[in-house]
C-alpha cells in the first residue's frame, strides 16, 4: 500500500508541474506613466530613467525631483487573473542622492511596494530622488531591484 | 491505520500544489544623471522702494531726487559744493549647492553708461558699463553681503532720469 502511494506522487507531481509554467509564469514590465515623461526608457522588465543634468534651484537645502513610472505584470498567455506582490529595493547606488518610492524611503532592504497587484494593470509608482546642496557634484547612478510574487 | 495513512497522503500532495503555482519575476530600474555644481545670487535689500528682493532681479524706484529735496526712502542725502550724493546700501546673498568651492568673487557692472553728471559707486568703487568691478573676491556663502551704494549727481547735471541696471557676478573661487 505504500509504495503504490509513493509510486503514484511523484506522476501526479509531475503533470502539474508540466501543465502550470506557460500560465503561471510571471514577468514585470515597465511602461511610461505619461506622454509627458520622455525621462524612462522602458525594455520589458528593464527601465532606465536619465535624469540628464541636475541643477539645483531655489534656496532650500537640496534638489528634488520627481517621475512616475508604470508597472505592469503580465502572466504567461496574456492571462489576466490573480494578484502578485511588488517587491522593491535599492540594489546599488552612489550616495549622492536618496530614493524614496510612493513616499517611502527606499533602502537595500526589501519592501513591499503593492501586496496585491492586479496582473494585466499598470500601477503607476512615483520616485522621489533628493539630492542634498553638500553633496559632491559628479555622475548620479542608482539601481532599483523589483521583484514579482504571485499570490 | 489505514485512515491515517490517508490524511498523510493529501497533505504532500497539497504542499505539491503549493509549490506549482509560485511564480517570481524580476526587472531594474536604473537611473542615472549628472549633478552639476551651481551657485545662486539673489539681491536681498537694496534702498528705495524695492520689489523683488530675494530674487535674483531686484528693483528700486528712487522716485523724484533732487538736491534739495528729500532722500529717498532708505537712502541718505548729502550736498556737497558742486555735486550731491545719495547712499544706501546693496545686500547681495549667493548661495553655492554641489560645490567644494569655499568662497566667491563678486562683481558689478552697470547695465549701460551711466548720465552724464552722474557716477554710480558700489563699496567706494566707480562702476562703467564697459567692465566689472570687483566688490570682494572672498565672499562668504550663506550670508548677505552688504555693499555702501552712493549716486553721486553733479550740480551741472541735466535734469533727467538716471535710470540704470547694476548686474552683479558672482563666480566660485
Amino acid at each position: 500500500m505504500v509504495l503504490l502511494v509513493s509510486a503514484a506522487l511523484p506522476v501526479r507531481a509531475e503533470r502539474r508541474r508540466s501543465a502550470a509554467p506557460p500560465e503561471q509564469a510571471l514577468s514585470i514590465v515597465f511602461v511610461e506613466a505619461g506622454p509627458g515623461d520622455a525621462s524612462l526608457k522602458a525594455a520589458g522588465s528593464e527601465a532606465w530613467l536619465d535624469l540628464n543634468a541636475v541643477n539645483h534651484q531655489g534656496n532650500s537645502r537640496s534638489t528634488r525631483l520627481r517621475r512616475t513610472f508604470g508597472i505592469r505584470i503580465e502572466r504567461a498567455g496574456n492571462a489576466t487573473a490573480g494578484t502578485a506582490a511588488i517587491v522593491a529595493r535599492l540594489e546599488s547606488w552612489d550616495g549622492r542622492a536618496t530614493y524614496r518610492l510612493d513616499g517611502r524611503p527606499l533602502t537595500a532592504a526589501p519592501f513591499i511596494v503593492d501586496a496585491h497587484a492586479a496582473v494585466g494593470t499598470v500601477t503607476v509608482h512615483t520616485l522621489d530622488i533628493e539630492i542634498p546642496i553638500e553633496a559632491a557634484a559628479g555622475p548620479l547612478a542608482a539601481s532599483i531591484a523589483w521583484e514579482v510574487n504571485s499570490n | 491505520m489505514k485512515r491515517m495513512f490517508v490524511v498523510s497522503a493529501a497533505v504532500v500532495m497539497l504542499a505539491f500544489a503549493s509549490a506549482a503555482s509560485a511564480a517570481t519575476s524580476s526587472g531594474t530600474l536604473t537611473v542615472t544623471g549628472t549633478v552639476e555644481s551651481s551657485v545662486s545670487l539673489t539681491v536681498e535689500s537694496a534702498g528705495g522702494t524695492t520689489s523683488g528682493t530675494g530674487t535674483a532681479a531686484a528693483t528700486s524706484d528712487l522716485g523724484n531726487i533732487s538736491k534739495y529735496g528729500s532722500a529717498p526712502t532708505g537712502f541718505t542725502l548729502a550736498r556737497g559744493a558742486s555735486n550731491w550724493t545719495i547712499s544706501s546700501t546693496v545686500g547681495v546673498q549667493v548661495d553655492k549647492a554641489n560645490l567644494t568651492s569655499t568662497d566667491y568673487t563678486l562683481t558689478a557692472q552697470l547695465g549701460s553708461a551711466p548720465a552724464s553728471g552722474v557716477t554710480w559707486k558700489l563699496n567706494g568703487s566707480t562702476l562703467s558699463d564697459s567692465s566689472a568691478t570687483t566688490l570682494t573676491s572672498t565672499g562668504t556663502y550663506g550670508s548677505t553681503g552688504s555693499y555702501s551704494w552712493d549716486i553721486v549727481v553733479a550740480d551741472s547735471a541735466a535734469a533727467a532720469a538716471i535710470d540704470n541696471t547694476i548686474n552683479f557676478t558672482a563666480t566660485s573661487n
